[in-house]
């Protein structure tokens, strides 16, 4: 239990389309001492 | 990766006294003749070369003894310490004058400017700077001591970096390289701050505002496999590791992980709490809230109790100018409840052992999973 509830897989893995000019603005919550990394990668 | 050689403790053979440190007793005294110290250096310098060769040699670091400024672990004085320095940085030369030598391993960068002093004015090698920091006040390395207390001040440990750069640069060598050889919150292998999901948020604010500043930090320790206070008493003990001895990952190793996820060119970011950078198939965002605890507790008592986490609102990420197309987006967390493993372990009751079916893995491929 203890090394797989904390085995640091993603919390959200999802497909986006990136249109062209268009930005893109994702939101997520945020608590004290959270440390957040966002991978977006080409597929 | 390549060694950081430390050379110490004092063989006993060699040893002018017999005050030591640790269980293992580790002899803290200068050598009672330093030809024959430097004739073990020499030795032990070429033994390396002929094993692994020059060229692989000149790209290690050694450096001269463990924080001298503190009598637990050198008996003799700075001006004793320094003809240590200088017999044993000869010795290294010997071996070839492209192997780096360097000190003074101290404490709380004690001793920079004077190390400096000393080599200008005998000519004694000295390749790179190195001191340790950590971030706590009170003095305490005993299980259960209570006076142990994290400076709550933003800057710690980043004002110390950057004093231990403006010393170099204010110096006669003012380009020597700085490795801090050991970093952490707190320098107890017993404080419970190390297991904390706080830790992740602290290194990585800690390691931004010293950027530029050192060469290199050296948070100390990989791995709670560690035993200068002896064996461990308990699964998670307040280890300096990144990982338990059973190979969990604690919040810390996280913080680690993540920065090794970012690409290798950094981007310009507004926010002084991330690291944006990019490869060649994609954008990372890494950000942080790093919020020192509001206690007067000390870190024995406050953190081995669970420690909420206040909601902050929502974070807001805007990516720009990116090529259109597919991608995918993926989101790594840590912090309270989130790959918290000491928070889950606090839960538990605080076992003294973890059985199978609470640890959620056999050892053996948690380990695989860390190579």
């Amino acid at each position: 239990m203890l090394a797989e509830k904390n085995d640091g897989r993603a919390a959200v893995s999802t497909p986006i389309r990136i249109d062209a000019g268009k930005p893109l603005r994702y939101e997520l919550s945020l608590h004290e001492n959270d440390v957040i990394l966002v991978m977006l990668e080409r597929q | 990766m390549k060694p950081f050689v430390e050379l110490s403790f004092m063989p006993n053979a060699l040893a002018s006294g017999n005050k030591t440190i640790f269980w293992w007793k580790g002899n803290i005294t200068p050598p009672k003749d330093y030809g024959k110290w430097e004739h073990l250096i020499h030795a032990l310098v070429q033994h390396w070369t002929d094993r692994y060769g020059e060229a692989e040699v000149s790209q290690w670091y050694f450096e001269v003894w463990n924080e001298p400024n503190l009598d637990i672990f050198w008996s003799g004085n700075q001006s004793e310490y320094f003809h240590l320095y200088e017999v044993t940085a000869r010795a290294i030369k010997e071996g070839a004058s492209s192997y780096r030598v360097g000190g003074p391993a101290t404490a709380g960068r004690g001793w920079i400017r004077e190390l400096i002093d000393f080599a200008t004015r005998t000519r004694a090698p000295l390749d790179f700077i190195s001191t340790h920091d950590y971030g706590v006040k009170g003095i305490g390395f005993a299980e259960g001591s209570e006076q142990l207390k994290l400076i709550v001040d933003p800057g710690v440990i980043i004002n110390g970096v950057r004093d231990s750069r403006s010393q170099i640069t204010g110096s006669s060598l003012p380009k020597l390289p700085l490795h801090y050889t050991e970093w952490n919150s707190s320098y107890s292998s017993r404080d419970p701050v190390h297991d904390s999901y706080l830790s992740a948020a602290y290194i990585l604010s800690r390691l931004k505002g010293s950027e530029g500043y050192a060469d290199s930090m050296s948070y100390w320790t990989f791995t709670d496999i560690f035993e200068e206070s002896g064996p461990a008493p308990s699964p998670f003990h307040g280890g300096f590791g990144l990982l338990n001895f059973n190979g969990l990952r604690k919040p810390s190793f996280y913080a680690y992980q993540f920065l090794n996820r970012l690409g290798k060119v950094e981007l310009e970011s507004e926010d002084a709490n991330s690291w944006v950078c990019k490869s060649d198939n994609g954008v990372q965002v890494l950000f942080w809230n790093y919020t020192a605890p509001d206690t007067t507790e000390s870190n024995q008592r406050f953190f081995k109790r669970d420690i909420p986490a206040k909601d902050l609102g929502q974070a807001q990420i805007s990516f720009a100018q990116l090529p259109a197309g597919n991608y995918r987006l993926n989101v790594y967390r840590v912090g309270h409840n989130v790959n918290d493993v000491y928070g889950d372990y606090l839960k538990a009751g605080s076992p003294l052992n973890l059985t199978r079916n609470r640890f959620g893995c056999s050892l053996r491929r948690t380990m695989a999973e860390q190579q």
